[in-house]
């Protein structure tokens, strides 16, 4: 049930609200969102939109004329949603249809830029931070920064880093970063603050597919060391 | 019918109303700078108001455009010459021969909106013709458009073909749309507040109300950057990454603001320390890099009360035009 769930509810615009949860990265709170999306999208409002999550919220937008116009009870679009939310009943067993992805990363000194860096700061070897990093299963806690950008956690601990205190001007496409204790990949060149490790072929946006994404919140990574060669023969 | 651009010295991208349902894949609305501007241009020449216009920024624009093309400029930024003779703003004008529609920049905004009867017939992506530069995708093949583009333009609807024939005796439009000034005070940007306002001390929040903004020279239409005594902030903790959206007032760790724009993303780790209301985004928009802007805060009530009642006088400007034209 929705009072189970510890959240409030803030206004964000005249046509946005945002659902907030504990403000923790954590796969309970990905849970608590993932299944308040579900069951918000199989029960909506008159007038709703779109949910996107957050790491630890969820934003619904909503027409608010039509919110306006319809039988719901509140004096006013915002209050109208924010009502009806507060009585949504969340399925909290729904199950969330999770893919793995195994990702191919190449190391290599020419796509692991910050890797050098890496190895002094965190007093590891660049092969022992390849095996960290590779070594587990990521969960895509939501997409963001640009389309189709996954915030992966969580990152092992001796990994931890801060982002780079002079952000690059340009990440090339495919980048593999982490920052914090998440780590992530930048599906366009854009600027970028992340540490850079390595880079991956795969492509994780296409604009002209119905679901243009690759990976959605909930979905699990596990990223695979590549050779050079074997980048060039997968690009 | 189609335009054809022979110099660009503008940045011209189609946008419509928005790509909505797609945020959650990272993906931003976009859509037209200025909204009021856009829904104004796109009544007048009587399209449907989720049709793409040409949003054109700062700099000169020459184009041909043939004869029964109708069409509208509206927003701020240019003066409209068709074949060397000033047009009126905000008014439907049809091109009765073929013609050189010439935009020269004038001194006050930021951005003008060219809707032709019809609208720009650029292929839907994701659900909308709007353009994201960023990652290259709608409106014109993802890209701006340059010299030498040539941009069909889609079929009339039966509002336009009576708007045209209104017009084809060569007679200029005896009416018009009024831009929407929303009952604004000139040189003010409402705001209502945001999730981390009270981040803010009271001191703060009122620093943020009475001290004048420059909009800073590294604008565009992901985000205008405000420059202006630094602002502080009380609470020191770090923001997770949660949802925002256009108009939202981001401190950035240099005690500075950033507004997100059309193109802005769709989750930020800055504090959002206020919300511009929805009806005054446009204004902030057509702002110059070097004007300085004020903000002045209004409730949540009052910021959804001046929305809806835009929302409600739009319906009513297009049954107007239907009735007119019938």
């Amino acid at each position: 049930m929705a009072d189970s769930l510890h959240y409030s509810i803030a206004r964000l615009s005249e046509r946005a609200v945002i659902v907030q949860f504990e403000p923790t990265i954590s796969p309970e709170n990905l849970k608590h969102i993932l299944s308040f999306k579900a069951s918000l999208e199989k029960n909506p409002f008159d007038g709703f939109l779109e949910s996107v999550p957050g790491y630890s919220s969820l934003t619904i937008y909503f027409d608010a004329f039509r919110v306006n116009e319809a039988r719901l009870p509140g004096r006013s679009p915002i209050d109208k949603v924010a009502t009806f939310l507060k009585r949504l009943t969340v399925d909290d067993e729904t199950v969330i249809d999770s893919r793995l992805h195994t990702i191919p990363v190449c190391y290599d000194s020419k796509f692991g830029l910050d890797l050098p860096e890496l190895e002094e700061k965190f007093k590891l070897s660049k092969e022992e931070i390849i095996a960290m990093h590779s070594g587990i299963e990521y969960t895509v806690y939501l997409i963001g920064f640009t389309p189709g950008f996954p915030y992966l956690g969580i990152l092992p601990e001796p990994l931890e880093c801060k982002r780079k205190d002079n952000p690059r001007k340009r990440v090339e496409a495919g980048s593999v970063g982490i920052a914090g204790r998440q780590t992530g990949i930048y599906p366009f060149d854009t600027p970028g603050g992340w540490q850079i490790i390595g880079r991956t072929p795969v492509r994780l946006f296409s604009a002209d597919l119905e679901i243009p994404c690759l990976l959605e919140p909930g979905d699990r990574v596990k990223f695979e060391p590549i050779s050079l060669k074997e980048f060039q023969s997968l690009s | 019918m189609s335009l054809k651009f022979t110099k660009v010295k503008a940045l011209i991208t189609a946008q419509d109303t928005g790509r909505w349902h797609r945020q959650s894949y990272g993906v931003p609305i976009s859509g037209a700078m200025d909204d009021s501007a856009l829904f104004q241009a796109n009544a007048l020449v009587g399209n449907e108001i989720s049709n793409a216009a040409l949003e054109i920024g700062i700099g000169e624009v020459v184009m041909a455009i043939s004869s029964g093309t109708l069409f509208a400029l509206c927003g701020d930024g240019h003066t409209l010459l068709m074949d060397d003779i000033e047009q009126p703003h905000g008014k439907s004008i049809l091109a009765i021969e073929d013609s050189i529609i010439t935009l020269m920049p004038n001194t006050r905004g930021m951005w003008s909106y060219l809707a032709v009867g019809g609208g720009v017939d650029v292929p839907k992506v994701l659900g909308s013709r709007s353009t994201y530069l960023q990652a290259g995708f709608g409106g014109w093949k993802g890209k701006a458009i340059l010299a030498g583009t040539v941009v069909e333009i889609g079929a009339k609807s039966a509002l336009t073909e009576s708007i045209t024939k209104s017009l084809s005796d060569g007679s200029n439009a005896k009416w018009s749309i009024a831009y929407d000034q929303n009952f604004r005070k000139p040189g003010f940007i409402r705001i209502a507040p945001s999730p981390e306002w009270d981040w803010l001390t009271e001191r703060q929040q009122n620093q943020l109300v009475t001290q004048p903004f420059r909009v800073s020279q590294d604008s565009n239409r992901m985000g205008y950057r405000l420059s202006g005594n630094p602002i502080s902030r009380l609470i020191k903790d770090e923001m997770i990454s949660s949802g925002v959206s256009k108009g939202t007032v981001q401190l950035t760790n240099e005690g500075g603001l950033v507004v997100l724009m059309a193109d802005g993303q769709t989750v930020g780790g800055y504090p959002r320390i206020a919300q511009v209301v929805a009806v005054d985004i446009s204004v902030l928009a057509q702002t110059r890099p070097g004007e300085s802007i004020q903000f002045e805060l209004i409730s949540s009530e009052e910021a959804e009360q001046l929305f809806l009642s835009r929302e409600k006088r739009w319906r009513q400007t297009i049954k107007g035009i239907e009735l007119k034209f019938k």
